[in-house]
């Protein structure tokens, strides 16, 4: 110890004695990096206090549309000297009875919302004042470097004084490149306030944002998380002459369908665009790959969305595909809404075989009928394209125009001929499509109908997955497309037996699996028990089976049914169509609108489902409900079962 | 005072005046001084405000924590921590970051904010000296001192948080569905500092100053999300020295009181719209004539903003507001009467 201090001693006297001024810059200059530090910090925010108002909300329900999360007064920034403010979307998704905005002076005055811009989650609102207001700078964002110092400024816990949290920026381009991204902490106490650099410009507004993989989520739940977002003032202001005249900002849709949904996946392929959407008018077709948008080079997904994010409904957007060996330069006004997609139908049910698709059955009076389509006939070719599997033709169905036409060239193998024959695609029937469902025939090696084929019933096991897995397979399962009904039953305990004698001659019949997991708690069903099995079991069964995609059905029994439509919903577009029989429901629209290829049909069985129907078919789903006279439901005979299959078998329809 | 710090933090000091004479005899060859000094002497008050924290045991169960924090205010064991239901037992742990495990008992109760001083069996490696505490500046960096989530065991140092004062205000929060009780000035922090465990905790400057203790957790009524705050020396300052001498801390009522005679809408002569919504906002269908609001100029459809500077989000808080005020009262209402705003006065 002594040792230590002598030395210590040595060295102090040594400073002490030195005569350069660097031992009194040793004694002081910790605390002056301190007390630089911050008082850098304190001329910043005394900069940006001025601009940053208090606004209380009175009445007009929630905050958010969401979840409501308090009635305490919110932030503004002023933008203009002329008494414009804006704050974040988040306490003005609806509008209040009144707006009370507290100007730097302490003056109360009320203020209306003008506009919002529902892609940066915006709201600007005015207020009237007698002398010019101070106005916020903004930060140049493209100068910003992530690490640097910034204050995120709010104005909620009294009129006069701000509150102050100080960060880094920790991103740049959040958001598809909408926000800038801090660990300042952000919450409803500074939404809608500035977050500064040190010379108190202002970097952006803070506001609860979605970020690319969390937009299931309320993305104020992250409040205070170290994770902040702030929409950047330059782009705010950029668009301050149209929100100032009272026109709303809405993000724009381009309407290409996709042939992958994963961000992160790329080149970005089209299967089409939907039907009257920008992306049809400029000519996108199936097979084109997006290269460019706005300039930038697009590899991914997100590289696309990024691109879309710099424009607004409204504006032009150009974009440059590769079609072939061909690069195409196209470009359209992207719109707030795209036009109501529909199903679109044919009346054909087709098998693959290696000439082209083999027409099995024609409904009747659909276009395939009028256009004189007949059994056994077989289409090569569509608009010049060759038909190797069902997927090609559906794709080119499902984004065809109403008025357009599709030219088929089509095989008579007993009359050995080709001919040229023209089908106008309509929108999927409303009513259940009346047809007779064939029966399989089973035939033994002989090739003789073999009384043995039976469907077989047999347990199925997934890794971390308690629930007990039935599945009814039918006999010959490997040489045939298979549908599968993936069954939610009601809670409880499943007696093997009774599920086979239901299920088998269905199973059999038409070539489907039927699959029932049991609740893990025989007394209900956990929503947890949505999120993982259904499309662990899709994946497992696709390994080992052939399974149709245009008749992978999720279904449940009771309180099973909403199980089957929340799997489908949250699904990554497993699902073609979702059956409830006996099912407590109240309406549920769709988070999304119907689009081509990602279309959901419903069916709902029981008393009274007309409400449940109506909003899905207005967003272009197609649903039905039925509620045959004698029907019990706690008999499962008196299910009409003979619908249930004919609408089944109908999905496999195009 | 070394004499009584045990093996380990001797180490660590003996460690840290190796290093610093080290740093000093490089310093004085070389030029990037002012940094390497920064970083000893920062470290320096963060080891001596961490020995000056202690986490405490006590009792648990039903969900709720077994522990806390405090800090040692004297040489004589005295520890300062928030009164809970952790403190519910004849004798609490309390362990020291030098690892000793002491008893130690409740001296006193302040039920006013909420605070407690104990007294352990064993004097601390190091105290506070609430005299030298610090009066907090809204944007001075701090550091939150606490056994947050319990995370520190046995000889274990409490976790230190830094951050900076958002703000100083009006604790304006709740528990569950209950107002806290203290209602004081407390300074806002922008680190997590408040999370289960860390009550009782130090909030400090940089320069080792105490500043507060961290409260317990609590949301804020008006944003409805968790709050981190501590309560500031100055409010506790002179209550802990009254424990310190004996003396029994009465409970104030802080809460408003429901008036005798409290006034109503009719006595006014007010007709509310319909109440229909869950925050109806609180819209004048009817004056009646001749009324106190008649002849205070009161009209159909003014919107009640405020009465008496107090905020009215909606019927239902004006009607609750209206239990505070005695028929006799003069009111201040702020109406919005279309876009403009107008104080009226309605008198006795």
């Amino acid at each position: 110890m002594i040792r230590y201090l002598s030395c210590f001693i040595w060295v102090l006297l040594t400073l002490l004695l030195c005569p350069n001024t660097r031992g009194r810059q040793a004694d002081t200059a910790p605390d002056d990096l301190l007390s630089n530090e911050q008082a850098a910090f304190a001329n910043a925010v005394a900069v940006a206090a001025p601009f940053v108002v208090q606004i209380e909300t009175f009445g007009g329900g929630e905050k958010g549309d969401r979840q409501a999360i308090g009635e305490g007064p919110v932030t503004g920034t002023i933008v203009d000297k002329d008494g414009w403010i804006v704050s974040s979307l988040y306490s003005f998704r609806q509008v209040p009875a009144s707006i009370l905005v507290s100007l730097p002076g302490g003056n109360r005055v009320p203020a209306r919302i003008i506009a919002r811009d529902y892609s940066r989650e915006i709201a600007l609102l005015k207020v009237e004042t007698p002398e010019p207001l101070p106005v916020a700078s903004s930060a140049d964002v493209s100068q910003l470097q992530v690490g640097q110092w910034c204050i995120a400024i709010g104005k909620t816990y009294d009129s006069r004084t701000v509150t102050q949290s100080i960060g880094i920026i920790s991103a740049l381009g959040r958001a598809y490149g909408r926000a800038v991204q801090t660990d300042a902490k952000v919450s409803p106490i500074n939404y809608g306030g500035p977050l500064i650099d040190l010379e108190g410009n202002v970097v952006g507004i803070l506001s609860p944002i979605a970020a690319a993989e969390m937009l299931e989520d309320d993305p104020s739940m992250l409040y205070d998380s170290g994770i902040g977002f702030a929409i950047p003032l330059q782009d705010i202001v950029k668009r301050l002459p149209k929100l100032q005249e009272g026109k709303d900002i809405r993000p724009g849709k381009l309407g290409v369908v996709l042939k992958t949904q994963n961000e992160l996946l790329g080149p970005v392929v089209l299967s089409g665009a939907a039907p009257g959407t920008p992306a049809a008018k400029a000519g996108a077709k199936a097979g084109d790959i997006v290269a460019e948008g706005q300039g930038s080079r697009i590899e991914l997904l997100a590289d696309l969305r990024a691109a879309l994010a710099q424009v607004d409904a409204g504006d032009q957007f150009a974009f440059e595909v590769k079609r072939g060996s061909e690069r195409l330069k196209l470009s359209c006004e992207l719109t707030a809404d795209v036009p109501v997609y529909r199903r679109r139908y044919l009346g054909l049910k087709l098998a693959e075989v290696e000439e082209g698709l083999h027409v099995t059955f024609v409904d009747a009076n659909s276009p395939a009928d009028k256009a004189g389509l007949k059994l056994r006939q077989i289409l090569t070719h569509c608009n010049g394209s060759r038909l190797a599997s069902q997927s090609d033709l559906i794709a080119m169905v499902a984004v065809s125009e109403l008025d357009s036409t599709l030219s088929m060239t089509v095989l008579d193998p007993s009359a050995n001929d080709t001919r040229a024959i023209v089908v106008s695609p309509s929108i999927w029937p409303s009513e259940l499509i009346e047809h007779s469902p064939e029966k399989i025939i089973y035939l033994d090696s002989e090739g003789k109908e073999d009384p043995n084929a039976k469907a077989t019933i047999r347990l199925l096991k997934l890794a971390d997955i308690p629930n007990q897995i039935h599945a009814i397979v039918p006999p010959q399962s490997n040489r045939k497309k298979l549908g599968c009904l993936l069954l939610f039953p009601e809670p409880g305990t499943v007696e093997p037996e009774k599920l086979k004698a239901q299920w088998e001659d269905f199973a059999k019949n038409y070539g489907w699996l039927v699959v029932v997991p049991t609740s893990a708690n025989a007394k209900n069903w956990s929503r947890d028990e949505v999120t993982e099995l259904p499309g662990r079991l899709i994946a497992r069964l696709s390994q080992e089976y052939n399974l149709d995609r245009l008749r992978t059905i999720v279904a449940g029994m009771g309180i099973g049914g909403q199980l089957a439509i929340r799997a489908a919903i949250t699904g990554n577009n497993q699902f073609s169509a979702v059956l409830t029989v006996n099912t407590p429901l109240k309406p549920f629209p769709l988070p999304r609108q119907n689009m081509p290829l990602q279309s959901i049909d419903f069916l709902f069985i029981g008393p009274k489902m007309e409400s449940v129907v109506q909003p899905l078919n207005q967003q272009g789903f197609v649903a039905n409900s039925l509620n045959p006279p004698g029907l019990d439901l706690t008999k499962w005979n008196t299910v009409p079962m003979e619908a249930i299959v004919k609408w089944l078998e109908s999905l496999g329809h195009i | 005072m070394l004499v009584t710090i045990p093996e380990r933090t001797f180490n660590l000091a003996r460690q840290s005046i190796r290093s610093l004479c080290l740093i000093m005899l490089l310093a004085s060859c070389t030029c990037v001084f002012a940094q390497s000094v920064q970083l000893g002497t920062l470290q320096d008050r963060v080891m001596g405000t961490e020995l000056k924290t202690v986490k405490l045991y006590g009792a648990g169960g039903m969900g709720l924590d077994a522990y806390q924090s405090g800090i040692f205010i004297s040489g004589d064991g005295h520890i300062l921590t928030v009164w809970s239901t952790v403190l519910d037992v004849s004798d609490i742990f309390a362990v020291t970051s030098d690892g000793r495990r002491l008893k130690a008992q409740i001296v006193g109760i302040d039920p006013n904010l909420e605070l407690a001083v104990l007294k352990a069996d064993q004097p601390p490696p190091a105290f506070f000296s609430l005299a030298d505490s610090a009066i907090a500046t809204p944007g001075e960096r701090v550091m939150a001192i606490s056994n947050l989530f319990g995370i520190a065991a046995g000889n274990e140092m409490s976790s230190v948080q830094k951050g900076v004062i958002m703000t100083i205000t009006d604790l304006k929060a709740r528990r569950g569905n209950f107002q806290s009780v203290y209602q004081g000035p407390a300074l806002i922090i922008d680190a997590m500092s408040n999370n289960p465990g860390a009550a009782g905790g130090a909030l400090v400057n940089l320069r080792g100053q105490l500043l507060g203790v961290l409260g317990k957790e609590l949301r804020d009524t008006s944003a409805n999300i968790w709050i981190n705050y501590a309560l500031p020396a100055s409010q506790f300052k002179q209550s802990v020295q009254s424990i310190l001498d004996g003396k029994t801390i009465a409970r104030a009522s802080v809460a408003r009181k429901v008036v005798d005679r409290p006034t109503s809408l009719p006595a006014l002569g007010i007709a509310l719209i319909p109440n229909i919504l869950s925050k109806t906002p609180a819209y004048v269908d009817l004056v009646e004539p001749n009324s106190r609001a008649a002849k205070a100029g009161l009209q159909p459809d003014d919107l009640i903003l405020f009465v008496n500077s107090q905020r009215i989000s909606s019927q239902s808080s004006l009607l609750e507001e209206l239990n505070y005020l005695d028929r006799g009262d003069q009111l201040a209402l702020l109406v919005q009467r279309g876009t403009e705003l107008r104080e009226v006065i309605v008198r006795p």
